[in-house]
Formats: C-alpha cells, sequence, structure tokens
C-alpha cells in the first residue's frame, strides 16, 4: 500500500458553470478559508493557499517572469501567514488583501531588478521587457479583482453588473432589457458591488 | 459613500480586458516550498511588530536565489464561454474559471524529517447526498516519519444545511464503528490518532451532523476506501 511521494503532482480542475447553488458554496467556502485564517488552524495556510495561489500567481506573472513570480507568491503567502493577526476583515476580503501584499512584493523586486523606477520610458526602446511603473502594477491587480468579482458572481448577477458598469446602462434600462423586475436588478448589483467593495477594500488595506 | 466606489469601480472597469480574468497556476513544486518553510517558523505567537514587511527565513528557498529554473508555469485556461462588451473590452465570462489543487500535500515538520510517504489513498463519491451528486473529494494519507495526516481535498462541496456541519470519519466495515476526525467543511488537512491500523479503519467517510451531535447520524454524503 506504501509507495514514495514523487514530485508533488498538480491537478487542474475545470469548474463548472457558475450557478447560484455554486456561488453561494464559494461564499461559504471563501468565508471558512478566512476563519481558519484568522484562527491560525492546522491546514490554514494550505486552504489559503489552495484557494487563492492562482490568483496571486497570476497577479506576480503579469510583470514578473514565472521563477520571480513564484518566488513572490512565496513569499506573499508565508508574509501573510506571519501577520496574519494584521488582516482587518471589516476593511476588506482576504484575496484582496494578498493581492494588496502581492503589490508591494513585486514593486520591491522590480525595483530590485534594477527595472523601476523608470519614470520616462525609453521611447525606441521596443525589445526586453516591457517598462511598468508602481501605477502600472496596482492598476493591473484593480483590473484584476473586478474581474475576480464578476467570475465568482453567477449568470443573471453577472450580467447585471457588466451592463452597469461595463455599459453604464440605468438601473430601470437594465430592468427593461433584461425583463427582471427592478428590485432584481438593485439587489444584483448591490450584491456585484459588496464583492468589489470587499476584494477593494482589502487591496487597498494591506500593510498601508 | 457608495458613489466613490462606483467611480472607482467604473473606472476600473473600462480598462478589463481578457488578460485580468486569466490565471496562470503556479509551479507544483510551489506550495511544498512554502510548506516547508512555514513549518520551520518559530511559533507565530507574538510577532507582526516591525514594520509589516514579510520576514524572510533563512530556511525560504526561493528558485531564483537557488538558481533553479522554475518548472515552465501551465497556463490556466478559461474556457470559451466568455461574452464580449462594448468599449474595446472583452471580458471573459469566469463561468468555468479554472482552478489549481495541488493535490501533493508534503507536510515537513522540524526541517529534518525523512521524505513524506504516501501510505494511501482514496476518491471519495457522493452517496446519498441531498445536493446534486456533484461533490467529490481526494483523499492522501501521508506519513512524515511518526506522523500520519489526513489529506482531503474536497470539490463542489456546498455548505451544510443551517444547524449542521460536515464530519469526518474512519470506518471499520467489519463491525461499523466510527472513528471521528473531526468537522469539517470543505479541504481539510487533519493528523491520524496514533494507533489507528488503516487495514482495519480503511473506509473515509463524511457525514452531515446535527450541530451537537456526537454520534454518527448515518447521513453519510461522501466515501471511499483507502487503498
Amino acid at each position: 500500500m506504501a509507495a514514495s511521494v514523487e514530485a508533488p503532482a498538480t491537478e487542474v480542475i475545470t469548474v463548472p458553470v457558475m450557478t447560484e447553488a455554486r456561488e453561494s458554496a464559494d461564499v461559504a467556502a471563501s468565508a471558512e478559508v478566512e476563519r481558519q485564517f484568522m484562527t491560525g488552524d492546522d491546514g490554514a495556510l494550505e486552504a489559503l493557499y489552495g484557494a487563492h495561489a492562482p490568483l496571486v500567481f497570476s497577479y506576480c506573472n503579469r510583470t514578473l517572469d514565472a521563477a520571480r513570480a513564484a518566488d513572490a507568491t512565496q513569499d506573499v503567502f508565508l508574509g501573510a501567514w506571519r501577520s496574519r493577526e494584521r488582516y482587518r476583515p471589516e476593511a476588506g476580503s482576504l484575496p484582496g488583501w494578498l493581492l494588496g501584499i502581492a503589490r508591494f512584493k513585486v514593486i520591491d523586486i522590480m525595483r530590485s531588478d534594477g527595472r523601476q523606477p523608470v519614470s520616462v520610458p525609453d521611447p525606441f526602446d521596443t525589445i526586453g521587457d516591457p517598462v511598468f511603473e508602481p501605477g502600472d502594477v496596482t492598476a493591473i491587480g484593480e483590473r484584476m479583482l473586478v474581474a475576480e468579482a464578476l467570475s465568482g458572481l453567477s449568470e443573471r448577477p453577472r450580467e447585471m453588473v457588466r451592463l452597469a458598469f461595463f455599459e453604464d446602462l440605468t438601473h430601470a434600462q437594465i430592468a427593461e432589457r433584461c425583463d427582471v423586475p427592478l428590485g432584481t436588478v438593485k439587489s444584483d448589483i448591490r450584491r456585484g458591488l459588496e464583492k468589489m467593495r470587499g476584494l477593494l477594500g482589502g487591496f487597498d488595506d494591506a500593510w498601508n | 459613500m457608495d458613489a466613490d466606489l462606483i467611480d472607482r469601480i467604473t473606472r476600473i472597469a473600462a480598462e478589463v480586458g481578457d488578460d485580468d480574468f486569466a490565471r496562470t497556476a503556479p509551479p507544483p513544486d510551489l506550495w511544498a516550498r512554502i510548506s516547508a518553510a512555514a513549518s520551520a517558523d518559530q511559533p507565530a505567537d507574538g510577532n507582526g511588530e516591525g514594520d509589516g514587511e514579510a520576514e524572510r527565513d533563512d530556511d525560504d528557498v526561493s528558485s531564483a536565489e537557488a538558481g533553479v529554473d522554475a518548472p515552465a508555469a501551465t497556463v490556466v485556461s478559461l474556457d470559451q464561454r466568455r461574452r464580449h462588451m462594448n468599449r474595446r473590452i472583452v471580458v471573459a465570462v469566469a463561468a468555468s474559471l479554472v482552478l489549481l489543487v495541488g493535490t501533493g500535500v508534503l507536510l515537513t515538520r522540524g526541517g529534518s524529517s525523512p521524505d513524506p510517504q504516501l501510505v494511501a489513498s482514496a476518491s471519495l463519491e457522493a452517496l446519498e447526498s441531498v445536493e446534486p451528486a456533484a461533490a467529490t473529494a481526494a483523499v492522501r494519507v501521508v506519513s512524515n516519519g511518526d506522523d500520519l495526516r489526513l489529506v482531503l481535498s474536497a470539490q463542489d462541496m456546498t455548505a451544510a444545511p443551517t444547524g449542521h456541519h460536515y464530519e469526518l470519519w474512519l470506518l471499520d466495515p467489519a463491525d461499523g464503528e466510527p472513528l471521528s476526525l473531526g468537522a469539517m467543511s470543505g479541504s481539510v488537512s487533519v493528523p491520524v490518532p496514533a494507533g489507528v491500523d488503516l487495514d482495519t479503519y480503511d473506509v473515509v467517510d463524511v457525514s452531515v451532523q446535527a450541530d451537537g451531535q456526537i454520534e454518527h447520524s448515518g447521513d453519510s454524503v461522501l466515501r471511499g476506501t483507502l487503498a
């Protein structure tokens, strides 16, 4: 029965279409990850990593190569774990906070690499790494968190949020276009707004 | 008060593109590195002073510092259910976000333990679940010297009904005596009590328990046999 564990296996799993049931399950799972993290339970770091590593690594990898992004991701999770008492759930949600920590880590690494600050990009330098400003690192994080919030919504609220924030429709216009009650539009958008508030709030609150 | 938030989100949304939805899987060995570094930590009590930067242990191993090329990252694609939006925005619908689940769990203690050994594994399938039978779980029992840990990675597990919780058990099919490994709500890593013979207690079971209920409820939702 015993067998040696080789290299850690990685399994890529495709999650089915986001339904309301799945959305509420994800919300419950996220709450549990947060609870374990705050109480420092056995297995909490692993749960935290399992829940949010793709987001954090993807963010780091937007401006850093894969090896540097992995190092940054490692520092983010260890730093968050060691400083977990500084997490303030009332200020924002955990994935946003992790990405906020990652923002400073990425900027630090870029500076230590000599890639920052570069206030005036050379317009003739079309070869090599793209030039990123700290502001770019922040903007990428904000965009990824808005995307993360949308991804976490089931289909109807996602569509409501899309119409409100990407197409600038009023609530009444959305209700008419989608043929749903105005109250439903408002509650769906409120749900999306709360998700985004949490993610962006955590991003802003990280180690300020 | 929401006006500022709405302005901010509207401004951000105008710039959101496909790249912002894409998720790239971390290198497969990254969790093992983090786990090893965390295990080498002193107890975290009392930490948190200082400038807020993450302290680095000497034991932390970074691939860049070690001169080791990180394995090429796997690009985790979103599925094709993407929707077009105006303003040059094409927002990939995250209807099928792809998650990475690192199933290789290497828990080391003390920094000088022998290599972890996979002692047993099982796939848990839904039984008479009240939810659609979508929930599954993969179980690994890992030995690290004297310690055994049972690591359960759950998928598609919905929250337990109000007033109830999930509980993880080992069962002995011969006498049916269940051994509780504790409450759970999703993926967990728990120690296997010393002296438990996994050749006897070879069935891993997840039940729905009314809060406060100590005995196995008989209402199992996931079950599988270790091999």
